[in-house]
Parts: structure tokens; C-alpha cells; sequence
């Protein structure tokens, strides 16, 4: 093998992407059309990087994914605290990135000291109450479908979603924090007692789990 | 028993903040689903699990999409997002069985040695690029494969969603030369498959003992 084949071989599969310097494509191209040994390499890549291309199909999302994804994404937007949506429209108004931020880390710097200061519960500035909830574990959409239709319900694609009723019936959902979204997606809870602690956000129907155990 | 009809108390302007980020969220991301579904089945290698994936990355999308740089590129953005997640949570719990690593099979030769070898392997007197074109789709998927992810993943973010060695390098955070040296080994192992499969379809002949 040449000294030219050495510097080119390597170069090949930027060839056949287009990725390489104008210089350099130009090289390759004059070495493949004098070198056998080079063409030989470069045809059987292009081989390969075309049978991928032809034959490897595009899936269609499957019905039920893309719904599922549109009401977990509707349902976290309507969860996330109002309080900081707001701070955050009036800050972005006057395009005030780095003074949201700013004012942000000041409440979130202050919060330790707000839920271990003089305050009889941990309690943060505008986001809710602290609160310890009993009742069961059930799926959300389960319920909400059973809800929806008396004379029995088809099963819901898609895992179960874990949400608290409590004694008065009331459901309530768990805001997708990293302690929020364990919660959703353990299995092993559903249909058992559980105790939940966090903040209830003000109000709605839904809590930033902290912590939660079964009873 | 009855559900909390969810109190119409939210200040009206935060809501309408949170709807216009919902509403301009779902406008730019669900266009790209197909092809992150697509990728996300490549990647995990069941619907199960690629359903999953998907259903993450479109939430952890929407929860960081403050942080998503307008003007920049919101599907190799989305594709980062994927990347990371099958990174971090599913690589670890792969419902498959342990693929043959066949970079350490065919690559644990010298440098020099392993070109040699590699052209005189690779050039079978008979190859001709359309026998490929026999084969059928789902075979060359199987092959796709049987890649380990890292190979796999430049190999579909190149050859099947043509994003530019830039894009893939930021996707999957390295740099430009491991994108294309990486895509060259996946490109011959591949190949190695494909003519294995074209041989046992009987479109070439097994190569003879040289």
C-alpha cells in the first residue's frame, strides 16, 4: 500500500459524507480515480452507507404514544407552580433573563432558612403547604376513565399512573419533580394505603412529593 | 365519590404564559416524533422500551425548554435529549442479551496489521455493491443491530436522518474526528454482516480460504 493510501484511506468515509475540506474532497477524488485498491474500498462503504439509507424505514409513532405524550405534556404544564410561571412572564417581558435568575436564586437560597427558621411547618414563599396526605394509591387515568364511562372501561394503553385518593375521593396527582415521577411510575404501590409527604400546591390538586411510604 | 375540578384561581396571566409554552412547545417537538420514535426503537431495540424512552425525552424536553436556544437546532436538540436519556437510564436495563462486540473481534489488531487485514478481508473477487439490494430490509435492520450502541447510534443519526458530522458530534458530545472514525469501523463491521447474510442467502459465494 502507498504512502498516498495511507493518507487517504482514513478519509474515505468523510468522502462519501461530503464532510471533508473542499481541498481534501478534491484529493480524494483524483486518488480513487487512479488507485484500484482505494476505489474498491470507497465503492463497497458507500455500499453499506446506502443499503442503510434505502432499507432501514422510518417507524410511525404508534396512536396511543402520541396521545399520551400530548396529556403528560398538557398536565405538566398546568401543575408547575403558577407563582413561578408568573415571576418568570414578567421578567421575560422586559427580557430580563439574568434578574429572573437572580431573584430566583434569592428564594431559593432563602428557602432553607424559611422551612427550618421560627415557622412551626416547613412552609416555602408562595408555593404551597406543607402537608403528610393518607389514602390510596391509584392509577389516574384508571380512575379518570372509569369516571368518564359507567358501563365498564377498556384498559388504558401505557403504564399506569400512580395519584393519591383520599378518604373524601378527591384524586390527587404528583407534580413531575425526580421524587414526583418515582412516585407516578412505581407500580408497587397501586391499590395499597400510602402516606405522602410534600407540598400541596396552592390551589390544586397536586403535590411535590418530598417523600412517601406505604401503610 | 368525585374528582377536584381543578380551581379556576390561577392568575390569568400565568396561565396564559403556561399555555403559550405548552402550545409552542407541541408546534416545534411533535413534528420530529416519528424520527425520534424511529431512532428511539433503533436504540432500544424493543417497543416497550423505545416507547418509553420517547415518552421521556418528550418530558424531560418540555421541562428544560427554557433552556433550548431559539434559532438553534431544535431537532439535534431533541436527538441530545434522546441520546442522553438511553445514555443514562436504558443502556443499563436492555431487556435484549449482551450484542457480540465485534470492535474488539475484528479491531484488537495492530494499527498497521489491521489495515492489511482489513483490505484483504473485505475484497471478496465476486463483491458487487447491489447485492445488498437482495437482501431484504429487515435483514439489513438485524445487521444495524447487532452493532453496539455506540456504533449504531452514529450509524442512524447519519445514514438514516442525515445530520451533518457538527450535529452528531454535539449529539452525542464528542468531537468531529470520533464521529467519522467512529462511522468508517461501523461501516466495515456492517459490512461484515451484510456479506455474512448475502453468503448464507447464497448471492455471493463463501469466501475461500486465501
Amino acid at each position: 500500500m502507498g504512502k498516498k493510501c495511507e493518507t487517504i484511506q482514513p478519509l474515505i468515509t468523510g468522502f462519501i459524507d461530503e464532510e471533508l475540506p473542499a481541498d481534501q474532497q478534491q484529493d480524494v477524488a483524483g486518488h480513487l480515480e487512479q488507485c484500484a485498491t482505494c476505489s474498491e474500498l470507497y465503492r463497497q462503504e458507500r455500499a453499506v452507507k446506502e443499503a442503510v439509507r434505502e432499507n432501514v424505514r422510518m417507524a410511525v409513532t404508534p396512536v396511543h404514544l402520541r396521545q399520551n405524550i400530548r396529556s403528560r405534556i398538557s398536565e405538566a404544564a398546568a401543575s408547575a407552580p403558577g407563582f413561578l410561571k408568573a415571576l418568570q412572564q414578567v421578567f421575560s417581558a422586559y427580557k430580563l433573563k439574568s434578574a429572573f435568575a437572580l431573584t430566583l436564586l434569592i428564594i431559593v437560597a432563602g428557602m432553607p432558612y424559611l422551612r427550618t427558621g421560627g415557622l412551626s411547618s416547613p412552609h416555602r414563599a408562595g408555593q404551597g403547604e406543607w402537608i403528610v396526605m393518607e389514602g390510596s394509591a391509584v392509577c389516574i387515568d384508571c380512575e379518570l376513565l372509569k369516571q368518564k364511562n359507567h358501563e365498564g372501561h377498556h384498559p388504558h394503553p401505557g403504564a399506569h399512573r400512580t395519584a393519591l385518593r383520599t378518604k373524601d375521593g378527591l384524586i390527587w396527582s404528583f407534580l413531575q419533580t425526580e421524587q414526583g415521577i418515582d412516585l407516578i411510575n412505581n407500580q408497587n404501590v397501586l391499590n395499597k394505603k400510602i402516606r405522602v409527604r410534600g407540598y400541596r400546591l396552592q390551589d390544586q390538586k397536586y403535590i411535590e412529593v418530598e417523600g412517601f411510604e406505604i401503610i | 365519590m368525585s374528582i377536584g375540578v381543578m380551581p379556576i384561581k390561577l392568575q390569568e396571566t400565568a396561565m396564559s404564559s403556561v399555555n403559550t409554552r405548552e402550545q409552542e412547545f407541541s408546534r416545534i417537538a411533535f413534528e420530529h416524533m416519528d424520527a425520534i420514535y424511529s431512532t428511539a426503537l433503533r436504540l432500544a431495540r424493543n417497543e416497550q422500551d423505545a416507547e418509553d424512552l420517547v415518552q421521556d425525552t418528550y418530558m424531560r424536553a418540555f421541562r428544560f425548554f427554557d433552556k433550548f436556544e431559539p434559532g438553534t437546532n431544535f431537532k439535534a436538540w431533541l436527538f441530545k435529549i434522546l441520546t442522553n436519556t438511553f445514555i443514562n437510564s436504558y443502556r443499563k436495563k436492555t431487556r435484549q442479551p449482551q450484542r457480540v462486540d465485534f470492535d474488539k473481534v475484528s479491531y484488537a489488531l495492530p494499527e498497521e496489521e489491521k489495515t492489511d487485514n482489513h483490505v484483504k478481508e473485505s475484497s471478496p473477487r465476486n463483491f458487487n455493491p447491489e447485492l445488498y439490494r437482495k437482501l431484504f430490509d429487515d435483514q439489513i435492520t438485524d445487521a444495524l443491530d447487532r452493532l453496539t450502541d455506540d456504533f449504531r447510534l452514529v450509524v442512524v443519526l447519519c445514514d438514516i436522518h442525515g445530520f451533518s458530522y457538527k450535529e452528531i458530534a454535539d449529539i452525542i458530545g464528542t468531537p468531529i474526528g470520533t464521529v467519522m472514525s467512529r462511522l468508517s469501523r461501523a461501516r466495515k463491521i456492517l459490512q461484515k454482516i451484510l456479506e455474512e447474510y448475502a453468503a448464507k442467502e447464497g448471492f455471493i459465494k463463501r469466501r475461500q480460504a486465501e
